[in-house]
């Protein structure tokens, strides 16, 4: 770089009084200095005064005249060389699970479902192709190169899923049995960083957050096989009442993709998020009078959510009614979200609901907060390797990629559909 | 004075209007895109399959050259489709429905990738992948293991095109190989088009080097005609492979 600028510096000078007459102005310095003009020059795009300048320059200078030409073979390079096809199987592959979901605007309005199938078709079958489908390519791949076979993963976490489901059915209608159960199906599992913990009182901050994340690694177990819960439908009368809660809010927003009421049953969340346009919102409320949540409480919430998923609370003058939280979700992590909550709510004896607009929060405060949607960073979950087959750990990224320094018009994860934007609200 | 002047009538014939290269689905143009989004929104399962065949091609290669491995490709390209599909009632037609299209394999990819990252890979992992595992894998080393299938680059394009940083690589991909004019590769990476513009200038210089350096010789170049050089780079050229 030295070399060519001491060799070629003498040779670029610009001739002022020829380019003036020309309707141009000297370029300063060599080519990289002005690239978009020479892409400009290079396609015939600039304008006659500039395409002067530029001459002139090159002109005068063979190192720049060099540059240029090894821009325009490469652009003929890369641009004459042919593209891959795509794997055949693709297509077939794709058309299927869209179709199979029935999930075209156009048909869901054409067709009358009944609300007992519209859940089966929006939510479980869908769970199931996502959750499964990508797996099959990768499958070729992983089991070369991997250290662990996700087919294997898969199975063993669906027969955990069965067990553990039933389990869970079993104590269906008492909180306490319904954590309890998930702690009981961990034991095998958790080989985390975090050593799985019994909850003691008064312990601390740090020791809580490990273990709700024993706790979240057992109810994913639980949850993330679909076609368990799918089989196994017809357990409790408990289950049943929560089907029909699960048809109608479905049932709603399969008509106008928004969530059109409160919910609070896994399934429901799961299968809303999924799907769900709008931003959601998660509330943190108590079970006692009011709904408000201790501050003591509420601290606990914002510390093991914290340590679980990277995630900061907004500052107060976002928040709504309490400890505010913002991300986009892929929404394929539905379920390891919802059970990362649900395992909060359980260990702090809350409840948890997921709700169309948050509990009186004006709508400037919601405006407020929407103006930094482009802050608001993406939290995914990922499985952990075996063998804590079915943990999930959590990482969150920002919508910048690295080096990025124009922060305006980021399109955001929700605006193709891939994410959910989510707000969780911890109400005090 | 002449010599330069060579540059543009010399320049391929696909690059003309305000594109850096020619779509494959030009013919038709975004409209007939839009058309065939609304006929798929009505439940037409036709129109989804030639939507899809418009643009798998494209959506693949992208998927291919940002994740580095067929495999990859494939389940990220087969995501991104069926979520675009499956959300066609929230594409507002304000983008071209291949900005959309791409974008959402642009966010599957980087996803993808973040997923990737958390997993362990042991040493002969990478042995096997001959090196592009993926586009922070370095390359040094590669060559002595399996090569996953041939993948319709020649090899020292690939190792240099992967040698990039990421966002480089992007932004030649999107607009050199995958014929995106500036503006829509700018509107997918979410990026000015003077910053893809930038990009990409930046990106094919270091291709050049890159190529040069693996013993490469560009297409009519004038690599080893540097003014005043040594005679060492006139005689390495006639050990210069093509590409």
């Amino acid at each position: 770089m030295t070399e060519r600028d001491a060799q070629y510096d003498n040779r670029g000078r610009c001739d002022e009084a020829f380019l003036a007459g020309h309707g141009g102005e000297c370029l300063s310095g060599h080519i990289d200095e002005w690239p978009e003009a020479a892409l400009d020059y290079l396609e015939g795009h600039l304008d006659a005064g500039r395409a002067v300048v530029v001459e002139a320059h090159l002109a005068s200078c063979p190192e720049c005249f060099r540059r240029l030409e090894h821009q325009r073979a490469l652009s003929g390079l890369l641009h004459e060389l042919p593209l891959e096809p795509a794997p055949a199987e693709l297509e077939e592959r794709v058309l299927e699970a869209v179709l199979a979901t029935r999930e075209l605007p156009g048909r869901l309005a054409t067709q009358e479902v009944p609300p007992s199938r519209a859940v089966g078709e929006a939510s479980v079958p869908r769970r199931e192709t996502e959750h499964l489908e990508p797996t099959w390519w990768s499958r070729l791949w992983h089991s070369r190169v991997r250290p662990w076979v996700p087919a294997s993963i898969a199975v063993a976490a669906l027969l955990l899923g069965i067990l553990g489901y039933g389990l869970l059915r079993s104590g269906a209608e008492n909180q306490a049995d319904y954590a309890g159960s998930r702690l009981a199906t961990t034991a095998a599992p958790a080989t985390t960083s975090e050593p799985a913990q019994t909850p003691t009182p008064g312990e601390t901050r740090k020791g809580a957050g490990s273990t709700v994340y024993a706790q979240d690694s057992t109810v994913t177990a639980l949850g993330s096989p679909p076609a368990a819960e799918a089989e196994s439908e017809t357990t409790t009368t408990a289950a049943g009442t929560t089907s029909e809660t699960i048809a109608t809010a479905t049932a709603s927003s399969a008509e106008t993709g928004y969530l059109a009421a409160a919910i609070s049953d896994r399934k429901s969340m799961i299968a809303e998020l999924a799907q769900v346009q709008g931003p959601v919102y998660f509330v943190f409320v108590s079970a006692k009078l009011g709904g408000s949540v201790s501050a003591e409480t509420s601290e606990a919430v914002v510390q093991q959510l914290g340590n679980i998923t990277g995630l900061e609370p907004l500052a107060a003058s976002l928040a709504l009614d309490g400890p505010t939280f913002a991300a986009y979700v892929p929404r394929e992590d539905a379920s390891a979200l919802v059970d990362l909550l649900l395992s909060i709510k359980a260990s702090l004896q809350l409840e948890l609901h997921l709700e169309p607009q948050p509990p009186e929060a004006t709508p400037e405060r919601i405006s407020r907060l929407f103006a930094h949607k482009q802050e608001f960073p993406v939290l995914s979950a990922h499985r952990t390797p075996a063998p804590a087959v079915s943990a999930w750990s959590f990482t969150t990224s920002t919508l910048l990629s690295p080096g990025d320094t124009t922060k305006r018009s980021i399109p955001t994860p929700d605006e193709d559909g891939s994410h959910v934007l989510v707000v969780i609200l911890v109400r005090r | 004075m002449s010599d330069f002047s060579r540059l543009d009538s010399s320049y391929p014939k696909g690059h003309s209007g305000a594109h850096c290269g020619v779509a494959p689905d030009a013919d038709e143009g975004p409209d007939y895109d839009a058309e065939l989004v609304e006929r798929a929104r009505a439940g037409e399962e036709r129109a989804l399959t030639e939507l899809y065949r418009r643009h798998e091609r494209r959506a693949y290669n992208l998927a291919l050259r940002m994740l580095g491995n067929q495999w990859d490709a494939a389940d990220v390209t087969q995501e991104a489709f069926i979520k675009a599909f499956r959300n066609l009632g929230s594409y507002k037609g304000e983008a071209r429905f291949s900005t959309w299209l791409h974008r959402i394999v642009v966010n599957a990819a980087y996803d993808h990738l973040r997923r990737r990252q958390d997993e362990p890979v042991e040493t002969e992992t990478l042995d096997d992948l001959s090196g592009p595992a993926g586009p922070v894998t370095s390359l040094a080393g590669g060559g002595a293991g399996i090569e996953p299938a041939a993948d319709g680059l020649s090899e020292p394009v690939k190792r240099a095109l992967l040698s990039l940083n990421e966002g480089f690589r992007l932004a030649v991909v999107l607009c050199d190989l995958l014929g995106f004019p500036y503006s829509e590769a700018a509107e997918i990476l979410g990026v000015q088009e003077g910053t893809i513009k930038s990009r990409i200038f930046r990106a094919r210089e270091a291709l050049a080097q890159a190529l040069f350096e693996a013993g490469y010789e560009l297409p009519r170049s004038t690599v080893a005609q540097e003014p005043g050089g040594s005679g060492r780079r006139q005689s390495d050229q006639q050990d210069r492979g093509q590409l």
